[in-house]
Formats: structure tokens, C-alpha cells, sequence
């Protein structure tokens, strides 16, 4: 092959690779620069970095494809070494012959070599460069400008507020709200207290004008609410009295009492029938079985029924029950009576059962222990009878407020919990501020609810009703089981005592 | 002989080429003003062993033209003026009966004008078709048959016709076989003023031509034997094929200009004919192989006369060589 061909061959070759070089570029900015703008201007959704892969990629593409299509064989070579320096087709026709031997082949090849001689290759195949150039002009300006471009970000706007207006309606229902909660038959302070929570957050509702801030009001005066109504429960008092009787009967009695949820009708009859039965083995269980020695079986029972009507007194004056109520004199009585053969003091005076029976008489005895017990169980119920007053007028103002205001307000309520304090702890005292199991569970969160909205559970049909109606609806049953007499004429009076401080509060006249 | 040796003889045919051909132009130059085309296109045909069709109106040179170039030549030439009543045994020759010396009568042939080395037909377009014919034989296979005899005609051998294109009266058309015969057509063309003045000149001194002969009948069939060896690509060769093929309107890949202008296409002699032409003009111009260029120059002489427009394109106002020229410029380049 000429030197002087193969000289312009390599020259073809390199202007080859920058044409694949320039286009390659040319390709990758273009396209790298397509998606980052898209990219960066949310068209496409992809992080603006995969631009940079792209356009390496197509580069590569674009540059081996326009190698591959520039690709020229050593004929086209000549022939567009023919037709650049108007050759007269000598280059070819030596391409051509190039094998050939004989005097005009061979001066034709020197015709040709001189004439190759003659043009010089630095512009050679050069013509149209400029046209890849300028491609790759385009192809950085693409890039430059989606690099330097950038969305124009649009201040944040911040939404308005949203209103809060609390109209005359729910003014007028806020204050016969208030108004209920003064007439109920609540105990006092809780009465007060959850009546000046209403009275804050209608007087703040009637100030703000942002929702934001009528949420707050309302789940504040929700919190208060709830932990009013939490405090007022006279049950939880109740069990912790007993449980801490250190007994295993009085335990039973309050593992009982913790079991009801007070309210259903049957639970109040079940629980009469615990409290008997709490009567029929208070000196056997704990007394006569476990010390059969009789001195000090009277002992320990001395210091039981101490402990009893300590724990139980301080509970039922901490549930509102005031010292001077039945079972405190009912005790004293009965310490009385053991006085006049002792010469100890108060309970301590009992020196033992069998003597307490030979001095009073085994008769007088159980009577005392009957109206003793006779009364815890009238004051018992008479605690749980305000602690579901309690309960429930709390559970309902706050279910009224949701009612009241859940258009307007995201009202969130508590789940109403039942305390659970013996379940994880069943043995030894507890103290209802600490430790497993104590203290008063509830508060906004995850329980079983009691009560939600404006409808309570009806057991009897296992469905959703309105709070006044079950309570009609258990009358009604509780009417029925009496009249078929199935009842004794106390518990007849118990369950009518209670019913009527459903309905119309306690008479403080009457001292009950 | 080694390949160098070889090399430098035929280097050395080739300068003689060159020299040859530069004293041919000199000596043709005294005689004939201007025409330098012409001259040169005869030049070629001589060579490449064609002949050549002059047309022209009444003194513009061509008869000049043909005899100046018998004398340089140096070579038998003879001149047939061709008319109506001429007959074809005036041009080719004929059988007579003659008494030897013994006085026994014998058949003799006796040669015709056609018997030379360079034969010029003035006004060939004078004679009748019988006429005309007689030479379709001896320009093509350089021989006359008489009698059922053939005679051979010596190489090289020329004819040189002229033909005047603006007298119709009592002219018989060449036939278009015969036309074939003819590898150029040259059209000579009405001198410019200034050639004019210098003709006026030169016969003012002598009407007689001056050229001095300068090149053998030898020298010219060398001459072809070395035009015959340069290359052509096959790229040109294949462009020749394709502009003869683009001259006939009947092929389904003609251009659209031969569909339109012409009315029959060109013969496969005028594809033999451009290919050995273009290898003495490529001689003539200094190079090794044909070239495009040379191939489009001798199209217009070599197909001129073999390819005939439609009335298209005489509406059109067309020449032939304006249609030559459009398919020239449609044909594609391999």
C-alpha cells in the first residue's frame, strides 16, 4: 500500500475518532443535561445525580455508533481522495490495479504517488468538522443550562388558620351542660371541679377564633374532666381498703369488688351474695382454720376487725363517706360490747372469741357481727352507688362534649378504663400509688372501653344504646325480679336506695 | 527484459506519445485557425482507430481540416467527393477486363478511392443510401468485398466525412447503422471574428496547406497499442456503462430527462467507443487513467449522433447536447 494513502488513511482514522469523540460528548451533555432539567424540575422523577450515568452512556453509545457509521473501506478512501483534491479517479484506479504488474500500472502508481505527494492531508476529511463542533456546542449548552437553571420555588404558603366560632346553640348547650353537672348528685369537689373545667373552656371557646387553639382548650378541659372523674371513683378506694386488710377473705371480697364493673344489675345482687358470704367465713377462715388455738384466734380476729374497720373507714371517708356513718358506729358498738368484759380500749378490747361469746353471749355476738357487717355492706354499696354517680356523670360530660363539638373540634376521647389492680399482684397489700397493678389506670390511650360518645354498652343485647335508656331498662328488670321475689326485702331496699340515687342524687337531709 | 527496463521503454513511448501528438497539434495549427476542440477530438479518433463525422456549414475549415491532416500524417489520403450519381463502385473500387501483353483479356480489380490510409467523404450526406452503404463495410471491418471477393484495406485507416447541416435540397440522410460507423461527430462551428481575420491572413499568402507530415501510420498504430493499455477503474468504467445506458428511455432506470427528451438511445459501440477515446485523451493529458472527466468531454462528440431527441424537446428547444448534458448530470457517480 502507498505511504502516501496509508499516510491519509491514519488521518481519515483520526478525524474518524474526533467526529466519534465530539459527537459522543455532544450526545452525553444533551442528554445528561435533558434529565437533570427534568429532574430538577419534576418532570421525570429521579434523582438529579442518574443524569450523570445517562449521559455517559448515551455518550458511549453515540460515539461507538458514529464510529461504527463513519467506518470507510480503503476504495472509499480513494474515491474520496478523488473527489477532495480532484485527483481524476487516480487514486482509486491505483486502489484499483494496485496488484497489477506492467509499465502503465506502475507509472500510473507513480503518477499517483506524486500526485498524493502534491496535496498535503492537514485539511484532509476536515470539510464538515465544524458541523460536530457545533454539536457538541449544543450538546454543553444543553448541560450548561439545565446545571445553571433551577425551579423557581414558590414561597411556602402557609394556610390561614383554620376558624373556630362557637355558635349560640353550642353556647346554650355548653351552659345547660354546666347546669347538669351543678344539679347532679355528684360529690363534691369533683362536682366543682368539673363544673369550672366546663366553665374555662366555654369561656375560652367564646375568645378563640383558631381551631388549633379550641383543640387545645378542649382536650384540656377533657384531661381535667377525666382525672376528676378518675379521683371521684369510690371503688378503687374501696378494693384497695380491703386488699390491704392483709385477709384472705376481706381479699376475696375486694378481688370481687374489682371484678364488677357496676354496671350491669346482676352485679350488685352478686355482690350482696360475696358480701354474706365474706360474713359466713370472716372468723371461720381467718380465725378458727388457720389458728385453732382459741386465745389467739380471738386475737388475730380482734386485730382483723381492727384493720378492717380502720382500712374501710379510711376508704369510705376518702369515697365521701363521713366517719360518722353507720359502719364506724357499728364497729364501735361493737367494741363497746366487748368492753364491758375487758378493760382494754376500742377493738383492743377483745380478748378472745369463745370469751367474747361467754361474756356478751355466743347470740349477742353474731348479732353484733351481723349488724356490723349488715352495715359495711349498706355502706359498700352506698360508696359504689356515688362512685357510679361519679363515673358516670363524668363519663357523660365528656361524652357530651364530643357530641357537642365534633363538627367543629378534633375531639379525641379517653378510653374510659375500669381500674385492674389485683390481677398481676394478687398477694399482699398494695398500694394504688405504686408497684405492679397500682394506681388508677386511664388517661387517653388503648383499654377496654366503658363508654364512648353518647352510647353505653347494653350486656343484655350485647349493642350500643343511649345512656338513659339501660338505665330505665334495669329498673324495669330490677322491678320485675322484686315483684316475683326473688329478692329479700334489704337487698329489694338496697337496689331501690340505689336506683333512686340514679335518678335523683343523694338526700343529705336523711344523712344517707 | 526486467520490469525497470520495461518501465523506462514504455516511459519513453510515453514522452514520444506526448511529443508526437504536440507536433501533430503544431503542424495542424499552420493550417487550420483555431478549432483547437476539434482538432484535438481528431486527434483522439485517429489514435483510439475511429472515424470521424465533421458537420459544419460551407467553409468553416473542415475539408482544410482533413487534408491538412493527410499531409501530417504522412499517410496515403484520398478525397471522395460524394454526389447524388456517385456510385459505390467509384468508392470502393471495381472489376474491369484488361488485355495483357499477351493480348489475353483478363479480370482486373481496380481499386477505389476507398484504398487509403485517410480517406476524406466531403458531403456525405450527398450521396444515396446505395452510395452510403458501400462504406458500412469498410468503416467498420476495414475491408471491401467486390465480387465476392474481400480486399483488406491497410491499417490505420481513417474516414474523415463532412456533412453540411443546412442544405437539405437533393441530400440523403445518413442512415442511422452507418452514423454508428462514426465514433465522433464533431460539430465545427463558425469561426470568432479573430479567427476569421487570421484565416483571411493566411490564405491572403497561400491557399495551399503547409503542415509538414510528422508522424507514420507505424508511429500511430504504436501509439494505439500504448492508449490501449491505461487502466480504468472500475468505478469509471461502470459510470461509462450507466450514461450509455441512460440514454435510452425504454430502461426502467433511465433519468427522467432521457424518458422525456429522447427517442432512441445510444448503441453499446458508443460505450466502446468513450472507453477507448478516454484512454488517448487521459494519454493526451498527461495522466495514467481515465478519468470521470474524461468520459463526460467525449460524450458529447461520441453520442451526439447515436441517440436522437423526440419533438419534446425541440418544443422544448433542446439540442442534443443539452440532453447529453442532463444525463450527464443525472447519471450517477459509483
Amino acid at each position: 500500500m502507498s505511504k502516501n494513502f496509508i499516510k491519509f488513511k491514519n488521518k481519515a482514522l483520526m478525524i474518524r475518532l474526533i467526529k466519534s469523540v465530539l459527537i459522543g460528548v455532544a450526545v452525553g451533555l444533551f442528554f445528561a443535561g435533558v434529565f437533570l432539567f427534568l429532574a430538577k424540575f419534576e418532570i421525570l422523577k429521579m434523582k438529579p445525580i442518574l443524569s450523570l450515568p445517562i449521559g455517559v452512556g448515551t455518550a458511549l453509545i453515540a460515539g461507538c455508533g458514529i464510529y461504527f457509521l463513519l467506518r470507510r473501506t480503503d476504495k472509499a478512501l480513494a474515491r474520496k481522495l478523488d473527489e477532495e483534491y480532484k485527483l481524476h479517479e487516480k487514486v482509486q484506479t491505483m486502489f484499483e490495479f494496485k496488484d497489477e504488474q506492467g509499465a502503465m500500472y506502475e507509472l500510473q502508481r507513480q503518477d499517483t504517488e506524486k500526485a498524493l505527494r502534491g496535496v498535503s492531508s492537514l485539511w484532509f476529511d476536515v470539510k464538515n468538522i465544524w458541523i460536530y463542533g457545533l454539536c457538541t456546542l449544543i450538546g454543553a449548552g444543553a448541560f450548561t443550562a439545565a446545571c445553571v437553571l433551577h425551579p423557581i420555588e414558590e414561597p411556602p404558603v402557609e394556610k390561614p388558620p383554620e376558624a373556630f366560632d362557637i355558635s349560640d346553640t353550642e353556647i346554650a348547650a355548653m351552659e345547660e351542660l354546666i347546669a347538669y353537672v351543678d344539679e347532679s348528685s355528684m360529690q363534691s369537689p369533683y362536682k366543682e371541679s368539673i363544673s369550672s373545667s366546663l366553665r374555662e373552656l366555654l369561656d375560652g371557646l367564646k375568645i378563640t377564633t383558631v381551631k388549633t387553639e379550641a383543640n387545645a382548650l378542649w382536650e384540656q378541659a377533657v384531661d381535667e374532666i377525666y382525672e376528676t372523674t378518675d379521683k371521684s371513683s369510690a371503688a378503687v378506694e374501696l378494693m384497695d381498703a380491703l386488699w390491704s386488710c392483709d385477709s384472705e377473705s376481706v381479699k376475696r371480697l375486694a378481688e370481687s369488688l374489682n371484678y364488677y364493673e357496676w354496671t350491669k344489675a346482676d352485679e350488685w345482687d352478686s355482690f350482696s351474695e360475696e358480701l354474706t358470704e365474706f360474713r359466713a367465713s370472716f372468723v371461720h377462715m381467718d380465725t378458727v382454720e388457720i389458728n385453732p388455738d382459741a386465745e389467739k384466734m380471738a386475737t388475730d380476729t380482734a386485730a382483723l376487725l381492727l384493720r378492717v374497720e380502720s382500712n374501710i373507714s379510711l376508704s369510705l371517708v376518702r369515697a365521701g363517706v363521713t366517719m360518722d356513718d353507720g359502719l364506724y358506729q357499728s364497729l364501735t358498738r361493737l367494741a363497746t360490747a366487748n368492753e364491758t368484759s375487758s378493760a382494754g380500749s376500742h377493738l383492743y378490747g377483745f380478748s378472745t372469741l369463745s370469751g367474747l361469746c361467754e361474756t356478751i353471749g355466743y347470740t349477742t355476738a353474731q348479732k353484733e357481727l351481723d349488724a356490723t357487717f349488715a352495715v359495711l355492706g349498706a355502706e359498700i354499696f352506698n360508696a359504689l352507688g356515688q362512685h357510679s354517680i361519679n363515673t358516670s356523670t363524668g363519663e357523660y360530660v365528656m361524652t357530651r362534649l364530643k357530641s357537642l363539638f365534633s363538627e367543629k373540634i378534633d375531639c379525641r376521647l379517653p378510653a374510659f378504663e375500669r381500674p385492674n389492680f389485683y390481677v398481676t399482684s394478687p398477694v399482699g397489700p398494695s398500694d394504688p400509688d405504686e408497684g405492679d397493678g397500682g394506681g388508677q389506670q386511664g388517661g387517653i390511650g388503648e383499654g377496654a372501653v366503658y363508654g364512648s360518645d353518647d352510647l353505653v354498652l347494653d350486656p343484655l343485647t350485647n349493642t350500643y344504646v343511649e345512656y338513659g335508656t339501660i338505665l330505665d331498662k334495669y329498673y324495669a328488670l330490677m322491678f320485675g325480679k322484686v315483684n316475683d321475689g326473688d329478692y329479700t326485702d334489704e337487698e329489694k331496699a338496697a337496689m331501690e336506695k340505689y336506683f333512686a340515687i340514679l335518678y335523683g342524687g343523694f338526700d343529705e337531709n336523711e344523712g344517707e | 527484459m526486467s520490469n525497470t527496463e520495461n518501465n523506462v521503454m514504455e516511459m519513453e513511448k510515453v514522452k514520444l506519445f506526448s511529443e508526437k501528438i504536440t507536433k501533430v497539434r503544431t503542424e495542424l495549427a499552420k493550417d487550420v485557425v483555431g478549432q483547437k476542440e476539434i482538432i484535438d477530438n481528431v486527434i483522439i479518433a485517429i489514435v483510439a482507430g475511429g472515424n470521424v463525422l465533421l458537420e459544419g456549414v460551407p467553409g468553416v475549415g473542415k475539408t482544410r481540416l482533413v487534408r491538412s491532416l493527410g499531409k501530417v500524417l504522412s499517410l496515403p489520403f484520398s478525397r471522395i467527393q460524394f454526389t447524388p450519381d456517385l456510385m459505390p463502385s467509384d468508392v470502393t473500387g471495381t472489376n474491369i477486363i484488361e488485355k495483357d501483353d499477351a493480348g489475353k483479356l483478363n479480370t482486373v480489380f481496380r481499386r477505389g478511392p476507398i484504398f487509403a490510409n485517410l480517406v476524406l467523404a466531403d458531403e456525405i450526406n450527398r450521396a444515396t443510401p446505395k452510395t452510403q452503404s458501400a462504406m458500412l463495410e469498410v468503416m467498420q471491418e476495414h475491408k471491401v468485398t467486390v465480387a465476392n471477393k474481400t480486399y483488406k484495406i491497410e491499417e490505420p485507416f481513417f474516414v474523415l466525412a463532412t456533412e453540411n447541416p443546412i442544405e437539405q435540397d437533393g441530400t440523403y440522410p445518413l442512415p442511422e447503422a452507418q452514423m454508428d460507423r462514426f465514433m465522433f461527430k464533431l460539430i465545427v462551428n463558425f469561426p470568432s471574428v479573430a479567427e476569421l481575420a487570421d484565416i483571411v491572413k493566411m490564405t491572403q499568402i497561400t491557399m495551399a496547406e503547409t503542415a509538414n507530415a510528422v508522424i507514420t501510420g507505424e508511429e500511430i498504430l504504436q501509439m494505439r497499442a500504448l492508449a490501449s493499455t491505461v487502466p480504468v477503474a472500475e468505478e469509471v468504467l461502470a459510470y461509462t456503462v450507466n450514461l450509455v445506458s441512460n440514454t435510452h428511455p425504454e430502461l426502467a432506470n433511465s433519468p427522467a430527462s432521457t424518458k422525456k427528451y429522447v427517442k432512441y438511445g445510444a448503441s453499446p459501440r458508443a460505450a466502446q467507443g468513450l472507453i477507448t477515446a478516454a484512454k488517448v485523451r487521459a494519454l493526451m493529458c498527461g495522466r495514467y487513467n481515465v478519468s470521470y472527466e474524461d468520459i463526460n468531454v467525449l460524450a458529447y462528440p461520441i453520442l451526439r449522433h447515436r441517440m436522437k431527441i423526440n419533438y419534446t424537446a425541440i418544443n422544448d428547444k433542446l439540442a442534443i447536447d443539452d440532453v447529453i448534458s442532463m444525463i450527464i448530470k443525472e447519471t450517477k457517480k459509483a
